[in-house]
């Protein structure tokens, strides 16, 4: 699948620049994608493909700072590196606020970008895993019938089996039974497990 | 008994000794030359002349007693020379003889010999006829005029000298009496007032040429001269002169005053344009410096191209790229990134440079475009929407590029900062040329800023006029002077809509006239 081949989408107006990083980051092995402009960019780009973004902060159209929070607002996280031509305190402070793996300044050592794209796409990386775990465990939840969802929710908050079935207006027997079905169900051996897997399934990221 | 005869001669007497006494010592030379025309008798004087003892002059002619020296040359003595029929002292005497007229003050030369020197002595003769004891004598006077001819021609000499002086230095020269009419006008007046000598002594007074304010009487009456008065004069064909008049208080005669007249025109022409140049120069510098994070960026970008392609390249070299096929490619870009950040310097550089304006004939779209480059990074950094509509038959126009740029700078940036304000999406720049007329082309900037207040467009190209709490207001009052230097016109005014509009004209380079 093209998430474990990630790449380096690098949008900056200026023809150099861009195709000196391409060539940098195909000497350590990754793809890479030169986009002009941020409209350009987002023409193609397809959330799905991992990696990272190599970003100038100024570019005619849409700049470097509204292509991250465009981006955010479609909760397409992919990290992102910011080049600036030339430091603007204000725009860094932004682009660390918005999630930024980076913000460096030009002139650039090769090295240094080069380093935080790795780090960018181990974000990444770790990012995704996190997203098909909770894709996981909400496939799980899913299969769980009404009732199930209503005693894992008073389970994971902490209550005894005697407390649900007071408060479910249930036989303590039918919520061991229901409780059994949950287990089954959601492959977990221990409430600690359960409370681990709901998190996961919740975690907002 | 004193007889009646005794009495008389006694009175005879006394009055010969007064008069022998009188002509003695009488301080001009005086002879009397009998009828064979010999000194009969010779005064002091005359003996003091001739430096010769009384006795020895006596008997002998005026020219050998008064040792001329062509009676001298002259073995038959005076007055049978080649050079007596020509003497003007033997025929004066001898006219006076043949006539009984006198004679009075006659100029005449006589060479004579003084010690071992020649000398040509300047004398006036008069001459009186006289009956001594019935024989027809002649009473010779002479004034020797010699030192007072010698003064005359020193005197001579050094009035030509001044007036050559004055006639060729260029300085004016005038003298007046105490009413101010002329009483001395050199001769080069032309000069400086075109008008000629005679039409300035029409004028009859200074007060038509220098103005009625040039003297302060009591000032003048007080210091004895006034140095360096600088006046404002329109010469005959109209011009304008400074002038640098200096008066002077001269003792040629009661109440004259001396007038000096310097032409400065020039000097201080010179002096406002090398001030002017100065400004120019000044608020480049403060453009720059307020472009000097835009020229960062503008210089950035190839040095971080040059730093990338320079570590792909060692990466190259060092084996950790298999494909070395672009390694040329990437030297090669680090040669025109250099050109390209050293172009940017050189451009930094005729910009902090002080010069004088030289005009040449420029295109006004490519000065644009170049300008542009140097701001872009701005226009970008404020998402301005920018339009440029450059017309494309456009003739070069006779410009000083670096001062036009400097125009072209100013209002951009002024048109940057007029829409710090506005909205993103309504930001826009648009830059026009137009061909205006067959000699006037014309570049128009139009903002969509927050306008200018009627108060603001009034004041706007008033030197030190701001809007900007750091600024110096001097931006546009410099963008003007150099259009106004480049024969152009320069104005702004607010648009209907939204924002303003600046613009200025520039003239046609001659060459381009008739390409149209």
């Amino acid at each position: 699948m093209s998430e474990h081949n990630p790449t380096v989408f690098i949008i900056d107006d200026d023809g150099v620049v861009r195709d000196t990083i391409g060539q940098l980051v195909e000497t350590v092995d990754l793809n890479s994608k030169t986009f002009a402009s941020a409209e350009e960019f987002l023409a193609s780009y397809d959330p799905i493909q991992s990696g990272c973004l190599v970003l100038d902060v100024r570019m005619p159209g849409i700049s470097g700072l509204k292509l991250q929070s465009r981006l955010k607002e479609n909760n397409a996280h992919i990290p992102i590196i910011f080049i600036s031509g030339h430091g603007d305190i204000q725009m860094a402070a932004q682009a660390f606020k918005n999630g930024a793996v980076d913000f460096i300044e030009k002139p650039f050592r090769n090295q240094v970008l080069l380093d935080q794209i790795q780090e960018a796409i181990a974000r990444d990386t770790q990012l995704r895993q996190k997203q098909t775990i909770r894709k996981a465990a909400r496939d799980k939840l899913e299969s769980l019938t009404q009732r199930e969802q209503e005693v894992l929710d008073l389970v994971t908050a902490g209550n005894a089996n005697k407390v649900i079935a007071t408060k479910l207006e249930l036989s303590q027997r039918t919520v061991e039974v229901h409780r059994a079905s949950i287990m089954e169900k959601l492959q977990v051996d221990s409430v600690a497990e359960l409370v681990t897997l709901v998190g996961g399934a919740n975690d907002m990221q | 008994m004193v007889t009646g005869i005794e009495q008389r001669e006694k009175a005879l007497q006394g009055s010969q000794v007064e008069f022998s006494t009188i002509f003695d010592n009488a301080p001009v030379v005086m002879f009397l030359v009998d009828s064979k025309r010999r000194m009969r008798r010779a005064n002091q004087a005359t003996i003091e002349f001739a430096k010769r003892q009384a006795k020895e002059i006596i008997g002998d002619r005026g020219g050998e007693a008064l040792r001329c020296m062509h009676s001298l040359d002259n073995l038959k003595d005076c007055g049978f020379g080649d050079f007596c029929k020509t003497c003007l002292v033997q025929r004066t005497m001898l006219d006076t003889f043949e006539t009984g007229e006198g004679h009075y003050r006659v100029e005449a030369q006589l060479p004579f010999i003084c010690g071992q020197k020649q000398q040509v002595s300047y004398i006036l003769i008069s001459t009186t006829p006289m009956m001594v004891s019935g024989e027809k004598m002649v009473l010779v006077c002479l004034e020797d005029i010699t030192e007072m001819k010698q003064t005359e021609h020193v005197l001579r000499e050094s009035e030509y000298l001044h007036r050559i002086t004055l006639s060729n230095i260029s300085d004016a020269v005038f003298m007046t009496d105490d009413t101010g009419t002329f009483t001395y006008i050199c001769s080069n007046v032309h000069v400086i007032f075109g008008y000629s000598f005679a039409e300035v002594q029409t004028f009859g007074c200074i007060s038509k040429l220098l103005g009625s304010d040039i003297l302060d009487a009591d000032e003048l009456e007080r210091l004895g001269e006034i140095k360096n008065i600088e006046q404002e004069i329109t010469d005959k064909t109209g011009r304008l002169h400074s002038l640098l008049v200096n008066i002077k208080k001269v003792s040629i005669k009661e109440g004259t005053i001396l007038y000096t007249c310097r032409d400065i025109t020039e000097r201080k022409l010179a002096e406002e344009q090398a001030h002017q140049a100065e400004l120019f120069h000044i608020s480049r510098l403060n453009i720059l410096g307020e472009m000097a994070s835009g020229l960062a960026h503008e210089l950035n970008q190839p040095l971080c191209a040059i730093l990338s392609c320079a570590d792909l390249c060692l990466r190259a070299t060092a084996g950790e790229i298999k494909n070395i096929d672009r390694l040329n490619e990437n030297l090669r870009t680090i040669e025109t990134q250099a050109e390209r950040a050293g172009n940017i310097i050189q451009h930094i550089r005729a910009l902090v440079k002080k010069k004088n304006t030289q005009y040449s004939a420029i295109d006004v779209n490519d000065l644009i475009r170049k300008t542009l480059c140097f701001i872009d990074t701005d226009i970008r950094r404020d998402e301005i929407k920018l339009s440029l509509e450059l017309s494309e038959q456009m003739p070069k126009v006779t410009a000083d590029p670096i001062q036009i740029e400097q125009v072209l700078l100013n209002l951009l940036r002024n048109a940057i900062e007029a829409m710090a304000d506005t909205d993103i999406e309504k930001r826009s720049l648009i830059i026009q040329t137009t061909r205006d007329s067959e000699n006037v082309v014309k570049v128009l900037m139009r903002d969509s800023g927050d306008g200018m207040t009627t108060e603001v467009e009034k004041q706007l190209f008033n030197p030190f006029f701001t809007t900007k709490p750091d600024g110096l207001g001097v931006g546009l009052s410099i963008s003007y002077s150099i259009i106004e230097a480049h024969h152009g016109e320069f104005w702004a005014k607010s648009n209907s809509d939204r924002g303003s509009t600046f613009g200025f004209t520039l003239p046609v380079a001659k060459t381009q006239i008739f390409a149209l």
